[in-house]
């Protein structure tokens, strides 16, 4: 369960690669913002049903957003150029970056995953695996697992691939981590932690880090934050003295 | 341990996010995730010497020291580092040498088969896992570490073997390893920051080779 606070970090970890010296402070609003939106469906999720990790980790929305500000941009007399300039459709195209691998990937390839093409296609994908090499097999990987159905029977619906929708028609059954739709998943959250009403008094947890390897990227981002805003600070003092 | 294919993909990732435009060629980039990838080779030395994988290279001194030196150096006005690699060079070090530290040594200690950071002064393995979570039952739990007054273990979950006591971080080079199995990418999340350090690395080195107004040619 990656937290808000890991989501944005890695945000800016990546922000800051793409920007370069363009990463400034309005940059780490604008992408913090972007990559905190995703998760805001748990609010949706107290209306429907089950919709965290469903509502805004489509990739349906930074798609649609993604075609307005192209189609925006193409124009001669483009609203966000003429408003933000060259550097705002730059920094529009980044943060919809941080929001698809920050805000949603973080997520699919994390526990419970996320769910890409809802609502038109309800199914949660978890991405997770393991890619290796054994002095038997070879290289190997647990990323896609493909059986055929007889094999299927068994195996396929007991790594969770119950619900992948394709078993019983004779084809080959690919497992890339469905979790199945929102009928059969809730991502619990401190919003909504279960299914349906709550009891009173039920435990609601609001993570910050919660595996080891969290605390690493959360380094990584925050290191990254602060030795370029230094620099990017330190160019608008230099350009004010001028 | 997360693999070494993980620490150079979050070395790329801290290459693209520290160098400037200028300053990211692939020599720069090839540089930095050397860094972050060079705490991994005290695997090698555990062939010679059980115990040393983790330990040898894995430690806060060498990054303290390195560091000691390269500020030591470039204070100096006929600093040598300058001299031969000038200011972009001297860039090129510290972002190296936050390479090693984040992506070389933070990335195992910060996981349940874990570090020897103060070997050769303190030998045990040390390792941080743990959560920070707000819970309406419980209130803040902090468990990366535990200290208590009333003495007992700062990290009750890292194990307590140390390097000279024979504790092993197993890995694939060393032939008491059954099956010598070698494990590239062991989660998810360890997927995401390869493939988003390989596509960074990319397209900086692309933007890089594009003609702009300071570089007419196109030259790194």
């Amino acid at each position: 369960m990656p937290s808000t606070v890991l989501h944005v970090a890695f945000a800016l970890l990546l922000a800051a690669g793409l920007l370069g010296s363009a990463f400034d402070r309005r940059a780490v609003v604008v992408v913090a913002a972007a990559t905190t939106f995703p998760d805001l469906d748990v609010f949706v999720a107290l209306v429907v049903e089950s919709a965290h990790r469903a509502a805004f980790h489509t990739l349906l929305l930074p798609g649609a957003v993604a075609l307005a500000v192209w189609l925006d941009v193409r124009r001669e007399e483009s609203w966000l150029r003429g408003r933000y300039g060259d550097q705002g459709v730059r920094l529009a195209w980044v943060a919809l970056v941080c929001y698809v691998v920050a805000g949603i990937g973080l997520d699919a390839f994390t526990a419970l995953g996320a769910n890409p093409l809802y609502p038109f296609y309800d199914q949660f994908v978890e991405i997770d695996g393991t890619v290796g090499y054994a002095a038997g097999d070879g290289v190997y990987q647990t990323f896609v697992n493909v059986t055929t159905d007889s094999a299927a029977d068994g195996a396929g619906a007991g790594a969770g691939g119950s619900s992948g929708g394709d078993a019983g028609d004779g084809g080959p059954n690919i497992d890339v981590g469905q979790q199945g739709s929102t009928d059969d998943v809730h991502v619990a959250s401190g919003v909504d932690p279960q299914p349906g009403p709550e009891p009173r008094g039920v435990e609601r947890v609001f993570p910050v880090v919660y595996r080891g390897w969290h605390v690493t990227l959360i380094l990584a981002g925050a290191l990254a934050t602060w030795w370029r805003l230094r620099e990017s600070d330190g160019a608008g003092a230099h350009s004010d003295e001028r | 341990m997360p693999s070494t294919l993980v620490a150079a993909g979050l070395a790329a990732l801290l290459a693209a996010a520290l160098l400037d435009e200028r300053q990211f060629t692939g020599r720069a980039l090839a540089v930095v995730v050397a860094a972050g990838v060079a705490p991994d080779l005290d695997a090698l030395l555990d062939v010679a010497i059980e115990g040393l994988h983790n330990a040898a290279l894995h430690n806060v001194w060498v990054p303290l020291l390195v560091g000691v030196a390269v500020r030591w150096d470039t204070r100096r006005d006929d600093s040598w580092l300058r001299g031969r690699y000038g200011t972009d060079g001297v860039r090129l070090a510290w972002v190296a040498l936050a390479a090693y530290c984040v992506a070389g040594i933070a990335l195992d200690f910060f996981h349940v088969e874990s570090a020897a950071v103060l070997w050769p002064v303190h030998g045990r393995f040390l390792g941080v896992t743990g959560r920070l979570v707000y819970s309406t039952a419980d209130g803040v739990v902090f468990t990366l570490v535990e200290p208590s007054l009333a003495g007992g273990e700062l990290l009750p979950k890292a194990g307590s073997g140390t390097v000279a006591g024979g504790e092993h971080v197993p890995t694939f080079l060393n032939p008491d390893n059954p099956g010598r199995d070698l494990v590239f990418i062991d989660a998810g999340w360890q997927l995401l920051v390869v493939l988003s350090g390989v596509a960074m690395a990319g397209w900086k080195l692309r933007q890089n080779d594009e003609p702009t107004d300071d570089n007419p040619t196109g030259d790194g």
